[in-house]
Parts: C-alpha cells; sequence; structure tokens
C-alpha cells in the first residue's frame, strides 16, 4: 500500500486519498481563442512518464486539502509534497 | 422558544446492552453526548475571527496540524488549516454575530461521538485504523480525520488510554457493530451515556 505524505498530516494510507491526476496539466491560456487541437490535447492527452511524476491529490478521508505530490512511477518512491494552493502560486 | 427534544443515534444500539458487570474490562465504550459542536472556517491570522471565538468561549485555535486546544469544557480540534470543531461538553456554543471573516456552522446533529477507554483501547483502533496510535506518535490533545473500519472518524486522544470517536450519525449503528464486536474479545462494558 503507498503510504502518501501529507504536508500537513504526516505519511498516511493511499485510502485516505483521492487522485486528481498529473500535477502540471494546465487549460490553454484564451480558451475562446485556442485551438481544438489545444483543448483535445489538455483534456485527454497525459504523458505517462516512467519515473519521477508531479501529481495531484486530495487528502478526502483526512484534512480535505489538495496536494502536490512527487512520485517516482516506477518505485512509488516518494519524494515529497506541498500544499497545491502554494505550488500553484508559486509558479 | 422550548428546546427541540434531542435524539442520539447510539440510542438505539446501546439501550439494552449496558453491561456493568463485566470484570476488568479491556475496554470500555460509552456515548458521549457534548451539547454542542461548532464548525469554523476561516483564516486563523484574522483578528475578528480570533477575537470572535476568545471573547464568545475562551478558545485559541490550535495551529498546528491534528492537535486540540481545550478551554474548560470545551475543545477545540484541527480540521485542516482554515477548519477546526469547536465541542462542548455542557454549553450551548452560540455562533457569534460577527465573527470576523469567519464562517462558523452549528453541527451539533451532524456527528455522534463513542468514548471508547481502557488499556485495550489501541488494539481495538488498530483493527480498523492505519494510523499509529503509540503515545509517542499520537499523544493526548491530538487528533485526527481518519477513516475506521472504512467509516470517516474524527478521533481524539482526550486523556491517556481515552479515544473520543466522532462518526456521522446516519452511520452509528453500522459503527456500533463493528466497534462492540472489535472489542468483545478484550472484555467490553457498555458504560451509560455520558453528557
Amino acid at each position: 500500500m503507498l503510504s502518501i505524505p501529507c504536508p500537513y498530516c504526516g505519511p498516511r494510507d493511499v485510502t485516505e486519498f483521492s487522485y486528481g491526476g498529473d500535477g502540471n496539466v494546465r487549460p490553454p491560456t484564451g480558451p475562446d481563442a485556442a485551438s481544438e487541437a489545444a483543448w483535445s490535447a489538455y483534456v485527454y492527452l497525459r504523458a505517462n512518464p516512467r519515473g519521477v511524476h508531479e501529481e495531484l491529490w486530495q487528502h478526502s478521508a483526512g484534512c480535505r486539502r489538495w496536494i502536490r505530490v512527487t512520485r517516482n512511477t516506477l518505485t512509488h518512491e516518494m519524494h515529497g509534497s506541498a500544499p497545491a494552493r502554494a505550488s500553484a502560486a508559486a509558479s | 422558544m422550548p428546546e427541540a427534544v434531542r435524539t442520539y443515534a447510539f440510542d438505539a444500539c446501546a439501550a439494552g446492552a449496558e453491561n456493568s458487570t463485566v470484570v476488568a474490562p479491556g475496554v470500555t465504550i460509552a456515548e458521549r453526548r457534548p451539547r454542542s459542536m461548532l464548525n469554523v472556517r476561516g483564516d486563523p491570522a484574522d483578528a475578528g475571527l480570533a477575537s470572535a471565538l476568545r471573547e464568545s468561549f475562551n478558545v485559541t485555535l490550535p495551529l498546528e496540524p491534528n492537535t486540540v486546544t481545550a478551554a474548560g469544557a470545551t475543545r477545540a480540534l484541527w480540521l485542516g488549516p482554515d477548519e477546526w470543531l469547536l465541542v462542548s461538553e455542557r454549553h450551548a456554543l452560540q455562533p457569534p454575530a460577527s465573527p470576523g471573516r469567519g464562517t462558523l456552522t452549528d453541527l451539533s446533529h451532524g456527528r455522534a461521538v463513542l468514548r471508547l477507554s481502557g488499556p485495550d483501547v489501541r488494539a481495538v483502533l488498530a483493527k480498523g485504523c492505519g494510523l499509529d496510535l503509540h503515545p509517542r506518535e499520537f499523544p493526548v490533545d491530538r487528533c485526527a480525520q481518519t477513516a475506521i473500519a472504512k467509516v470517516s472518524v474524527i478521533l481524539d486522544h482526550v486523556q491517556p488510554d481515552v479515544f473520543d470517536l466522532y462518526c456521522p450519525r446516519s452511520y452509528a449503528r453500522s459503527f456500533w457493530g463493528w466497534v462492540t464486536e472489535a472489542c468483545a474479545e478484550y472484555g467490553c462494558r457498555i458504560a451509560p451515556p455520558a453528557s
């Protein structure tokens, strides 16, 4: 079982979390002007990397905050986490 | 206005089940009936919210995750960086008229509370809960929101070997079934409700 480090609550079982997908996918800027291909890419296309991956999780059975977790998809090693809001403001 | 008659979710489960004859029980179960529960949302740095809580309830919100501050019969449980639960044993907590930029919601009827105590309480909780509840990791005045037997529960370590479990009241009957079954092997005393 994965143990996900919540930046607030500490390590918790993966069963307490909901997966929120790739943490770096953003909708195209200028939604009216963006092409259909750009929207299609945003909705459907994902990188599926073998290795380090930044992803969003919600601690839904705990503090209910959205967090950004860096996880190795090959080894399931956790490289840390941060509140999703803070890292969104920083980027 | 007369106060509405309050019913308690564990009543139907515990009525008639009280058994004070169990000798040296490993776990004692009692329904706890706090008078009032308020959910607080807001920025802990907001001076208006802080002073309203201090004046109305004499409470200072805990800022460290998953900790509890106690002021008399009122406990303030950390639920999130901008969310807390105020629980009062005896007083009907009236939300202050102007809580700064915060929001207070009366959830007194939303959750049913069981108090588990005794030397084997950790062994019982470990059957359904993945948290490390050793006193070194989870000392008194620490709380957590987690799932116990797949029911979402707020866990509050009130005193050594005494835990309060807040479960959604609609889960009370099913949760009661799990708790009593999990406690059975340690010798389980079911005590009358504590107010």
